[in-house]
């Protein structure tokens, strides 16, 4: 995992990710419990807070500029460009919503 | 007192082998089978009768005993399945085989379309399956006979005379054969073969399936959703599966 020098960064437990996570910018990136990732995932917290629910499941990919809710499901090579609700799955660039986890 | 004619309720979740369960039931007990149209709320409509068997219910313990009393002499089992493999024979049926004409498939087929197969076998742990694991659990506590589908795929004709004792469907047993030959899962799918038929509704049904498709993060999924669901149905003995 790379995480950028500036970055302010806190994992819940069992943060499942493996080694090509990005962790960039000089935000405060916070990964709530259980979240999983899949390959070549990038954080990008410029300026700003970024939280990763709970249980949720980002895609081989991912490019995350924004906050993902808990239990949501961000699609492979989605770009998430603004907040993300709790279940919610969203997929493209940037990524929209496409179906609700209920 | 409970008699031969005594109602009889196959309550289960959906991708537990639901179709094959009542073809078997309709061939033992022809003309007594009734089919709900789902859930218990069939029976706000339709008074439950001595010898019909209503096959398959898909709802939870509390709900039907809402509909259905239990001081009323009854016969009643659920099937489940390994949680894992629900969701990934669910996850085949969405995105495969069932028909598009139910809009509560055409409309997750499109979005599995635009999934990868690790993201659409996500989505179902996190959402479908959601129902069927509280479905599944309150059977289990609810100290109604539990049949295993996968019994029935392992070693049918014992478990299908289990079941037929256990609903008093009494038949000579070259019958009882017959009826299991007729039915069996072999008979009904293609792979016998040696052709794995993605689009085949029953597909393969196989125990265990689900090895050849989670990865890490789906088990990790599934356990941060279900807990130690598999351990109380029996599945594993503990979480580090």
């Amino acid at each position: 995992m790379a995480v950028s020098r500036r970055a302010n960064f806190v994992t819940g437990p069992r943060l499942l990710a493996p080694a090509d996570l990005q962790v960039l910018g000089d935000g405060k990136v916070t990964f709530e419990e259980d979240v999983t990732c899949g390959q070549n995932v990038r954080i990008f917290a410029d300026g700003r807070e970024i939280r990763i629910g709970a249980r949720a499941w980002l895609g081989d990919n991912a490019q995350i500029r924004a906050s993902v809710g808990a239990n949501s499901i961000v699609a492979s090579d989605s770009v998430v460009v603004e907040d993300t609700p709790a279940n919610f799955i969203v997929s493209g660039s940037p990524a929209k919503h496409i179906w609700d986890i209920c | 007192m409970l008699t031969s004619s005594a109602p009889i309720f196959h309550v289960t979740h959906w991708k537990a082998g639901s179709q094959w369960v009542h073809d078997v039931l309709n061939a033992a007990a022809p003309g007594r089978v009734v089919r709900p149209t789902g859930d218990v709320s069939f029976f706000a409509k339709h008074r439950v009768s001595d010898g019909e068997i209503y096959s398959p219910l898909y709802d939870a313990y509390d709900r039907f005993r809402a509909a259905v009393s239990a001081d009323r002499p009854q016969r009643t089992f659920a099937v489940i399945r390994d949680a894992r493999d629900t969701a990934v024979s669910w996850y085949f049926s969405l995105r495969y085989s069932h028909t598009t004409r139910d809009q509560a498939v055409k409309e997750p087929r499109e979005v599995l379309s635009r999934l990868s197969k690790d993201d659409g076998l996500a989505m179902i742990i996190a959402s479908h399956l959601r129902t069927a694991v509280w479905i599944q659990q309150t059977w289990l506590e609810s100290g109604v006979k539990v049949f295993r589908y996968e019994d029935f795929r392992q070693r049918q004709y014992e478990t299908f005379d289990e079941l037929f004792d256990y609903c008093a469907i009494h038949l000579p047993e070259r019958k009882r054969r017959r009826i299991i030959d007729k039915n069996s899962f072999e008979r009904k799918t293609w792979w016998r073969f040696g052709f794995e038929s993605w689009r085949s509704h029953l597909r393969k049904g196989q125990a265990g399936d689900w090895k050849n498709h989670f990865n890490e993060r789906h088990k990790q999924l599934f356990k941060s959703h279900y807990g130690d669901i598999l351990v109380r149905a029996g599945y594993e003995t503990d979480n580090n599966w």
